[in-house]
């Protein structure tokens, strides 16, 4: 068990989040950042859906309740054990009593923002819809279907007794980098409404940069840069919309919808940034620029498919690791 | 059972032919250690070569990979030549593939010299650190 002693403010407990229940009207959830999760529990021998604490907001601080086996992935956060200095993206032994903190990112080899604290056997709270993922508009999963509070207890799932602590993992983010010239780079997919945004504005998609702007948060990025301008004025009735499609309102500055969107909307949509790319978007700073590069559906499905490699190819070398007592 | 030492000529062509650094055999009333410097494979007795007026610590590869000096996402080695260390605190990073292992200090102490570089794969058994052991401390 784990006790929330700073909650800072916006932390969540996330899965990869809760799919297939969009035709109900709920939308996905899960990690902003799904590698930094997925990592975590490969780390830890969980299995690959289990639940952990994102962390958008530090400093950040829980006491262990009982030893256990946890790692801190995603961004790096100068985490402490006490007073010992941790390494992010390692695997740690708390006894009980202990107490972790997490501070504000500080800008390495990697700009990252948000950190997940991932624990063995997971975060336990109950499934709902298929997910652990707290789904903030409807107020439900997660913990009570909200953000953490201070004094907040945590419990883990019921353990397996297979996480080994002493070891780290490389961030996959480094060995997956994207950026187009020099700025990080998302791959967005032309969307229905595409054709119908003027060519300069098309133009000015693929070759500008956007600045992340100060209203983005789990449900949306809202950014800025050229205006984006249809050939002649949309009026679209509401559909059906998921995380990744680049809407452009009246004013002609892109919304990115994130893993808290609703599942339907009615602006234009000129494209969607695909799903083996979102993690990016997940960890770009706040003020932080990003450039859309366009990308065709098999090159989509290449690029989920060389994450997935990437996660097949580390659970495999963890669990050689382990499986030799290579733990200390 | 066999024993290792009656095979120490088949293991020394090994390990030549393996081109590996080095191969340590432990048991409870033995330590065997084959040193490969790229000439020839010699045993070397005892524990570490130690010179008699600095008694200190090579500190040797635990597996084949990347040696890095820091954390991939650090800027700063973890352990540069003067910083102190303590026992089982990480002096560097061996890199494999996605897996990320520490190269623990044996023993509380400071490190005197750095003897790979950043980056470079080394084998098994290859020499990355020395380390001078603070007096009365072990692990």
């Amino acid at each position: 068990m784990i006790k929330v002693l700073t909650a800072g403010a916006l932390a969540t407990v996330q899965d990869l989040g809760r799919t297939g229940a969009l035709n109900l009207g709920v939308g996905t959830s899960g990690a902003m950042d799904p590698l930094a999760l997925a990592g975590g529990n490969i780390l830890l021998r969980n299995e690959e859906n289990a639940a952990a604490i994102e962390i958008p907001v530090f400093p950040f601080k829980v006491r262990f309740e009982r030893a256990t086996v946890f790692a801190v992935t995603g961004a790096d956060c100068a985490a402490r054990l006490d007073e010992t200095s941790l390494l992010p993206w390692w695997a740690y032994r708390a006894e009980a009593g202990q107490v972790l903190s997490l501070s504000l990112p500080k800008p390495g080899t990697w700009r990252a923002t948000r950190a997940y604290l991932c624990i063995a056997d997971g975060i336990d709270v109950p499934v709902v819809l298929g997910s652990r993922s707290t789904q903030l508009r409807g107020s439900f999963g997660g913990h009570e279907g909200r953000a953490l509070r201070d004094g907040d207890e945590l419990r883990a799932g019921r353990p397996n007794g297979r996480a080994v602590p002493g070891f780290g993992l490389m961030p996959p983010g480094l060995s997956l980098p994207l950026q187009a010239d020099g700025v990080p780079a998302v791959r967005v997919l032309p969307a229905a409404e595409y054709d119908c945004f003027t060519d300069s504005s098309q133009e000015a998609l693929w070759s500008t940069a956007w600045k992340i702007t100060a209203q983005s948060d789990r449900y949306g990025y809202r950014l800025a840069g050229e205006v984006l301008n249809p050939r002649r004025r949309l009026e679209l009735r509401s559909h059906g919309i998921v995380p990744g499609v680049i809407q452009v309102p009246h004013g002609g500055q892109p919304i990115i919808q994130m893993r808290d969107a609703q599942p339907s909307g009615g602006y234009p949509k000129i494209g969607t940034v695909i799903e083996a790319d979102l993690w990016r978007l997940g960890q770009a700073p706040i003020g932080s620029s990003v450039r859309f590069i366009r990308c065709s559906w098999d090159e989509a499905l290449g690029a989920l498919a060389d994450v997935r490699h990437w996660f097949a190819n580390a659970r495999r070398l963890v669990e050689l690791h382990c499986g030799e007592g290579g733990g200390r | 059972m066999s024993n290792p030492l009656d095979h120490v000529d088949q293991l020394g062509t090994w390990l030549k032919g393996a081109d590996l650094a080095l191969l340590e055999l432990r048991g409870p009333g033995a330590n065997l250690r084959l040193v490969n410097d790229g000439a020839s494979v010699r045993v070397v007795e005892g524990e570490e070569p130690k010179s008699v007026d600095a008694p200190t610590i090579t500190v040797g590869a635990s597996s084949p990979g990347i040696f890095l000096d820091r954390h991939p996402l650090h800027d700063r080695a973890i352990a540069a030549v003067a910083a102190d260390v303590r026992a089982g605190e990480p002096l560097g990073f061996l890199q494999v593939g996605p897996l990320l292992l520490a190269v623990p200090a044996p023993r509380a102490g400071m490190v005197t010299d750095v003897l790979a570089a950043h980056g470079t794969i080394v084998g098994y058994g290859a020499p990355l650190f020395v380390l001078q052991p603070i007096e009365g401390q072990t692990s």
